[in-house]
C-alpha cells in the first residue's frame, strides 16, 4: 500500500533565552486511507510536529540524517506548494474570518486552495451541505455558536478534497455531544478514503478512531503501532488504582517493595500501581496495608490500555504528564 | 490572482468594520464639517466677519468754548450704524468702571476720551491721547476696533496738522478763518475711512472668484484626509498581525499559496483601502463643502503619492510590532506625532520657509500635505512632480524595509 | 479602602506602560513648544519679528511714493521686502510674505490731483498676518493722503510750496497730535502687558492632550473588562460604586500629574504666569482633571471593545478641542459658534486659564469656569455610574 505520509527524522528546537527541544528525531509513516493518531500529553510535541507537517515550521537540520516530509510522494520541504495542495488542515483553534459569512469564508479559502469557477461553487455548496450549514450560509461566522464555527472550521479543510487531512486536537474544550459528532465525522472521512492524521491527548479517542497510534512524549515517539501491538508492550500487566484511609506516604514504600509491582505513582489521594498479575499481587498489597494498620477504601482494576502503556513506558500518567 | 483575492477579502472586512469606517470617513468629515460651521461667518463679499466686539466708551471731554464738545463727535462716529457689525458701543461714566467691564469680559475694548480732548484743539501744537484698553485674551476684535478708531482720530489729526501748518504759514488766524480752512480740508478729503478708497485689496488666490470659506476649510480637509489616510494604512497593515493572532494567517500558509503571494495580497489590500478612502473623501469634500482640489493632473499625482506613502508607512510601522497589543504605540504615538508635525503648516498657516516650515518635511505626511496644498493653490504640474518623486522614493524605502521585515518574520 | 487599593493597582499598571509617558508627558510638551512657535513666528529675540510685506514701487520718481515707502519702512508692524512682482507674488503664495503692495506708476502725481490712483495690496485677510499687514498699510496711506490733503488746501498752486507743506505735514504725521494710548487690561502686576506667545497655545495644548488622555483613561476599564477581571471584581465584596471610584481616582491622579508637569514646564520654560494666581490655577486644574477623568471613565464604561474606546476618545478629542477653542481661539469664529463652543468643557477651562495668564485675574474669575467644569464632571460621572449599574 502506498504511503500517504512519510516523515523522516524531524527535529525542532525553540530558542527563547533557553533552548527547548520540542521535537527530537520524530519519524513515522501513515498509510493511505488510515486514521493515524499522535497521542501524548500537553507539551509532548504533537502541535510542533503538525506545524512542521503543515509547512508552518521548517524542521531543523537533523544532523547526520536528513529530515524529510513526503506527502503523497511530494516533498514538503523541496516542493511545498505541490505538497500543500494534498493536505487539508483543521487547526485546534477556530481560524475563520468572523466578519465574513460562512459562504464568503468557504469561497475565499477555496480560492486559496486553487479552486475556481464552477468547481469552486460546487465544492462550497457540497461542503455547506456536509457540515449542515446551507441554511445559515449567508450569516456572519461571528454570529455562529461554537459548534457551528467548528463545523465550518473543518469544512474549510475539505473544500479541495485533500488526500490527507490533519486534525489538531479538534475536540478540546467542547461539549460531549459535539465531540461525538466530530468523532463520527472523522470516521466518515476515513470511510470515504481520506487519510487522517489526528492528534489528541485523550486516550479514548485514539483507541476508538485509530488504525495506528504513535505515542509521543518529550518530543519523541516512544511507541508506534496498532492498539493491540501497543498493549502487548505491557504484556499482562494490569493497572490497579487504590485509595486508603490515611496519608499515602505511610504505605508507598511498602507497596513499592511488594513482589509483582513494577510501577507505582501517586495521583492526588490515589495510588496507581502497575502489576504483573492482579490476582497474585492484590493479596500482598492488603497484607502490607494490614501490617501498617492502613485500611484500603477502594480498589479499581483496569485491563491494559493506552494509559497503562504510557505509564509503563514513562512512569507517568498520560493525564499528569 | 490569489493576491487580489486576499486584497479584496481585506477590503470587504475593512468596510464592514464600524471602527475602520469611522476612522476612514467619519472623523475626517466631522472635524472638517465642524470647522466649516465654525468659520461659516464669512460674508458673501468674502471678508471675515467675527462677532461684533463689545466696546465701552467713556467720554470725559469737558469741551471748549471755541470747539464745542469734540468728544461727542467721536462718540457719534463710533456709534455709527455702519459700524454696528464691528462693534457694539455702550457708555459708562468712569474709566474705572470701563476697566472693570473689560476685566470681567463684559467688554472687549474700553475707549477713554480724556477731559481735555476739546481743549487740546485750542493750541495748534497741542497733543492729546485717547485711551484704548483691550482684553488681553482677544486679538482680532480689538485690532479691528483700533483700526477704526485710528481712522476716526486721523481726521482730527489731519485737521490739527492743517491748521498748525496754516498758522505757521500765515501767522495767526481767527476762528472764522480756521473754520473755513477746516471745511475746505474736510471737503477735500473722503470722510469715510480716508485710506481705504486709495487701497484696493486683492486675494492672492489664483481663482479670483474662489470662496474664502472654502480656502480656509480646504487645507483642513486636506489635513484630515492625510492624517486619517495614514491611520488607515497602518490599520490595514495591522491586519497581518491580527490574522497572525486569529490563526487565519497560519491557515493561509498551509494552503498552496506562496508567502510572496500572501504578502503581496496584504500590500495590495493596504493600498486599495487607502485609495478607496481618499477617492471617496475627495468626492465627499467636493460635494459637501465645495472644496476645489486644484488641477486634475496634480491632484492625481498627489493622490498616488498619498496612497503610496500612507500604505508603505503603515506596512513599515506594523512590521516593527510584535503583536497587536503594541499597536497603540503606532496609532496613538507615531501616527499622531508624525501627522501633527506633517500638518503643522495647515493648522498654523505658517510660511513654509520659516524655521518651522521645513519640520513637516521630516515626516511623510508633510510631503503629501505640501503637494496637496500647492495643487489647491493652482500650482503647475512641474511644481508637484518633484514632490511626487520624493514621495515615491520615500515609499520605496518604507515598502522595501517593511516587506523585508515581514518576510523575515514569517519565513 | 477598596477604592484606594483599586486606584493603586490601576496606577501601577499605568506607570508600567511606556506609552503612558509618551502620551501624557512627552507629546504635550513637544507640541506646546511647536505650536507656540508656529503661531507666533520665530522665538529669537534678535530676529525681526515684523510682518514681511513685499513692495513693488512703479512710481519711484515721485516724492509722495518715496515718502510713503519711507513711512512704511519706519513701521513697527511691517518690514518691506523689495523684488520684482512675480517673485513677490510667488513668496506671497508660499506664505513667506504677509502681503504685497504695488504702487502704480503716476501714483504720486495722481494723489496731488483730484483723481488719485489706487494702490493694490495683495493679502489673504482671512489670516491675521494678512489682515494686520493690510491694516498697517491703510494707516500709512491714509496719513499720506491726509498730508496731501493738507498740502492741496494750503498750496493749491502746487510746485515747491506744495512740496514744502507736504513735507511739513508728513513730519507732523510721524507723531500725530491725536493718538491712541493702547494698553491691555491686566489685573496683576505680575502679568506683562506684552502678550506671551504661548498664552493660548500652552493651555490649549495642555487641555488638548489631557483630552487625548481619554483613551488611556477609558482603557483602564476596557482592559479590565477584556481580561474578565472586571467581572471577577464584581463577584467580590467590593460594590460597584467603589469600583467606579477606584478607577476614577486612578485616572484623576494620572491627569493631575500630567497637568502639574505641564504647568511647571509652562511656568519655568515658557515663562507663563500660571503661578501668579496659585489658588485660581489649582482650582481650574483640579476641576479640569475631574471633568476629563469623568469623561474618560464614561467612555470606558460605554465602550465594548478597544476599538470603540479609540473611536470615542478620538472623536471627543477632536470635537471638544476644536469646538472648545484649544486650537483656534473662539474669538475668530462667529457668535453662534462661540456660544456652541461653550457647551464644551474645554472652552470653560480655556477661559479659566486665559483669565489667569493674560489678565492676571484670580479666584474671582476662576470660580465660574471651575463651577462649569465641576458640573460637567458630575454629569459624566453620573452617566458612567448609571451605565455601570447594568455592567
Amino acid at each position: 500500500m502506498n504511503l500517504a505520509l512519510d516523515v523522516q527524522n524531524l527535529h525542532k528546537t525553540f530558542r527563547n533565552g533557553s533552548s527547548i527541544k520540542a521535537v527530537d528525531g520524530v519519524s513515522f509513516t501513515v498509510k493511505q486511507g488510515e486514521i493515524f493518531s499522535l497521542l501524548g500529553p500537553n507539551g509532548a510535541g504533537k502541535t510542533t510536529t503538525i506545524s512542521m507537517l503543515s509547512g508552518l515550521l521548517r524542521p531543523d537540520n537533523g544532523g547526520s540524517e536528513k529530515s524529510d516530509i513526503q506527502i503523497m510522494g511530494q516533498s514538503l520541504l523541496s516542493n511545498p506548494l505541490a505538497a500543500k495542495a494534498m493536505i487539508g488542515v483543521v487547526p485546534q483553534d477556530i481560524a475563520l474570518y468572523e466578519d465574513l459569512t460562512a459562504l464568503e469564508n468557504l469561497t475565499f479559502w477555496g480560492k486559496m486552495y486553487g479552486l475556481k469557477g464552477e468547481t469552486l461553487k460546487n465544492r462550497v455548496k457540497a461542503v455547506l451541505e456536509l457540515v449542515g450549514l446551507t441554511e445559515r450560509a449567508r450569516d456572519r461566522v461571528g454570529k455562529y455558536s461554537g459548534g457551528m464555527k467548528r463545523r465550518v472550521n473543518i469544512g474549510v479543510a475539505l473544500l479541495h478534497e485533500p488526500k490527507v487531512i490533519y486534525m489538531d486536537e479538534p475536540t478540546v474544550g467542547i461539549d460531549p455531544q459535539s465531540r461525538r459528532s466530530i468523532l463520527d465525522g472523522v470516521l466518515a472521512l476515513r470511510d470515504r478514503g481520506m487519510t487522517v492524521l489526528y492528534t489528541t491527548h485523550y486516550m479514548e479517542e485514539a483507541e476508538e478512531l485509530s488504525d495506528r497510534i504513535a505515542i509521543m512524549d518529550h518530543g519523541t515517539i516512544i511507541a508506534n503501532g496498532t492498539h493491540n501491538e501497543l498493549i502487548q508492550l505491557v504484556g499482562q500487566k494490569t493497572r490497579i488504582a487504590l485509595t486508603i484511609n490515611t496519608a499515602v506516604d505511610q504505605i508507598v514504600e511498602d507497596w513499592k517493595r511488594c513482589d509483582g509491582v513494577s510501577n507505582l505513582l501517586v495521583e492526588d489521594s490515589r495510588l496507581v500501581l502497575l502489576v504483573d498479575d492482579s490476582n497474585k499481587v492484590l493479596p500482598r498489597l492488603f497484607e502490607a496495608a494490614a501490617k501498617k494498620d492502613v485500611r484500603i477504601t477502594s480498589v479499581d482494576i483496569q485491563e491494559p490500555n493506552l494509559e497503562t502503556v504510557f505509564l509503563h513506558l514513562t512512569g507517568r500518567a498520560l493525564r499528569d504528564a | 490572482m490569489k493576491s487580489l483575492t486576499i486584497a479584496l477579502k481585506d477590503l470587504t472586512r475593512s468596510f464592514r468594520s464600524t471602527f475602520a469606517l469611522m476612522f476612514m470617513f467619519g472623523i475626517p468629515l466631522i472635524v472638517t464639517g465642524m470647522f466649516y460651521l465654525m468659520f461659516g461667518n464669512v460674508k458673501s463679499d468674502d471678508s471675515i466677519s467675527i462677532a461684533a466686539t463689545n466696546v465701552v466708551l467713556v467720554n470725559l471731554d469737558e469741551g471748549a468754548p471755541e470747539t464745542g464738545k469734540l468728544g461727542d463727535t467721536i462718540a457719534q462716529s463710533l456709534q455709527n450704524e455702519q459700524l454696528a457689525s464691528i462693534m457694539q458701543v455702550s457708555s459708562v461714566d468712569s474709566e474705572a468702571e470701563a476697566r472693570q467691564m473689560v476685566n470681567n469680559a463684559e467688554a472687549g475694548v474700553a475707549i477713554i476720551i480724556p477731559a481735555d480732548f476739546s481743549q487740546s484743539f485750542i493750541d495748534p501744537q497741542g497733543e492729546v491721547e485717547v485711551g484704548f484698553i483691550s482684553d488681553p485674551t482677544l486679538t482680532l476684535g480689538p485690532q479691528i476696533v483700533k483700526s477704526v478708531l485710528h481712522e476716526i482720530l486721523d481726521i482730527y489729526s489731519g485737521v490739527k496738522i492743517t491748521v498748525a501748518e496754516a498758522i505757521k504759514q500765515n501767522g495767526s488766524m481767527d476762528a472764522q478763518q480756521i473754520s473755513g480752512l477746516i471745511q475746505q480740508y474736510m471737503a477735500g478729503m473722503q470722510f469715510e475711512s480716508a485710506g481705504q478708497g486709495l487701497v484696493e485689496l486683492r486675494s492672492p488666490s489664483s481663482e479670483s472668484e474662489e470662496n474664502l470659506l472654502q480656502s480656509m476649510v480646504a487645507p483642513i480637509m486636506a489635513g484630515m484626509m492625510i492624517f486619517f489616510a495614514f491611520f488607515t494604512g497602518a490599520n490595514t497593515a495591522n491586519s497581518i498581525l491580527h490574522e497572525d493572532e486569529e490563526g487565519t494567517l497560519q491557515r493561509l500558509f498551509t494552503t498552496p499559496t506562496s508567502q510572496i503571494e500572501i504578502l503581496r495580497g496584504k500590500v495590495i489590500s493596504v493600498g486599495l483601502t487607502v485609495l478607496v478612502q481618499v477617492v471617496i473623501l475627495i468626492i465627499a469634500a467636493r460635494l459637501l463643502f465645495g472644496i476645489a482640489w486644484g488641477p486634475l493632473a496634480g491632484l492625481i499625482l498627489s493622490i498616488i503619492g498619498l496612497v503610496l506613502t500612507a500604505s508603505s508607512f503603515g506596512i513599515l510601522a506594523c512590521s516593527l510590532l510584535k503583536n497587536t497589543r503594541q499597536s497603540g504605540v503606532i496609532f496613538g504615538g507615531l501616527l499622531t506625532v508624525t501627522g501633527m508635525l506633517g500638518m503643522i503648516n495647515i493648522f498654523t498657516g505658517n510660511p513654509q520657509s520659516s524655521p518651522l516650515g521645513i519640520v513637516p518635511l521630516f515626516t511623510p505626511q508633510g510631503w503629501v500635505a505640501r503637494a496637496l496644498l500647492f495643487n489647491m493653490d493652482g500650482a503647475v504640474i512641474g511644481k508637484i512632480l518633484p514632490l511626487f518623486l520624493a514621495m515615491l522614493a520615500i515609499s520605496a524605502v518604507f515598502f522595501l524595509l517593511g516587506v523585508w521585515r515581514f518576510q523575515k518574520r514569517f519565513a | 479602602m477598596s477604592i484606594l487599593i483599586l486606584a493603586q493597582k490601576n496606577l501601577t499598571q499605568m506607570f508600567r506602560d511606556r506609552k503612558v509617558f509618551l502620551f501624557l508627558l512627552i507629546m504635550p510638551i513637544a507640541f506646546t513648544l511647536m505650536f507656540g512657535f508656529a503661531f507666533s513666528g520665530s522665538g529669537s529675540a534678535s530676529a525681526d519679528s515684523r510682518l514681511p510685506v513685499g513692495l513693488v514701487n512703479n512710481d519711484g520718481e515721485s516724492m509722495l511714493s518715496s515718502e510713503l515707502v519711507q513711512s512704511l519702512d519706519s513701521s513697527t508692524v511691517i518690514r518691506l521686502v523689495s523684488d520684482d512682482e512675480a517673485a513677490l507674488q510667488d513668496q506671497l503664495a508660499k506664505k513667506e510674505l504677509s502681503a504685497v503692495l504695488v504702487i502704480p506708476a503716476g501714483f504720486g502725481d495722481a494723489l496731488e490731483s483730484e483723481n488719485p490712483q489706487t494702490l493694490t495690496v495683495w493679502a489673504d485677510t482671512s489670516l491675521s498676518d494678512g489682515y494686520s499687514a493690510k491694516n498697517e498699510i491703510d494707516v500709512y496711506v491714509s496719513r499720506l493722503n491726509n498730508a496731501a490733503g493738507t498740502a492741496k488746501v494750503l498750496a493749491p498752486q502746487g510746485g515747491t510750496a506744495f512740496n514744502e507743506v507736504l513735507s511739513d505735514a508728513l513730519e507732523a504725521w510721524q507723531t500725530p497730535p491725536v493718538s491712541i494710548n493702547a494698553s491691555t487690561a491686566v489685573a496683576s502686576d505680575q502679568v506683562e502687558e506684552s502678550e506671551n506667545k504661548f498664552n493660548h497655545s500652552s493651555p490649549g495644548m495642555m487641555l488638548q492632550f489631557a483630552v487625548a488622555g481619554l483613551l488611556t483613561c477609558a482603557m483602564v476599564v476596557v482592559t479590565e473588562r477584556k481580561t474578565r477581571c472586571l467581572q471577577r471584581l464584581l463577584t467580590t465584596s467590593t460594590n460597584r460604586v467603589q469600583i467606579l471610584f477606584g478607577h476614577y481616582l486612578a485616572i484623576f491622579s494620572m491627569l493631575l500629574i500630567q497637568f502639574f508637569i505641564l504647568l511647571i514646564f509652562g511656568d519655568l520654560v515658557l515663562k507663563l504666569n500660571y503661578f501668579s494666581q496659585p489658588l485660581a490655577t489649582l482650582l481650574i486644574t483640579i476641576t479640569s482633571a475631574l471633568c476629563i477623568s469623568a469623561l474618560g471613565l464614561l467612555i470606558g464604561v460605554l465602550a465594548k471593545a478597544e476599538e470603540q474606546a479609540i473611536s470615542f476618545s478620538l472623536i471627543c478629542m477632536f470635537v471638544l478641542s476644536g469646538l472648545g477653542g484649544a486650537w483656534v481661539p473662539l474669538e475668530y469664529t462667529g457668535k453662534t459658534f462661540q456660544t456652541i463652543g461653550h457647551i464644551t468643557p474645554i472652552a470653560w477651562a480655556m477661559d479659566g486659564f486665559k483669565n489667569i495668564l493674560s489678565r492676571g485675574l484670580g479666584l474671582e474669575a476662576a470660580w465660574l469656569p471651575a463651577l462649569a467644569l465641576l458640573g460637567y464632571a458630575v454629569l459624566f460621572f453620573a452617566l458612567a455610574g448609571w451605565k455601570f449599574k447594568s455592567e
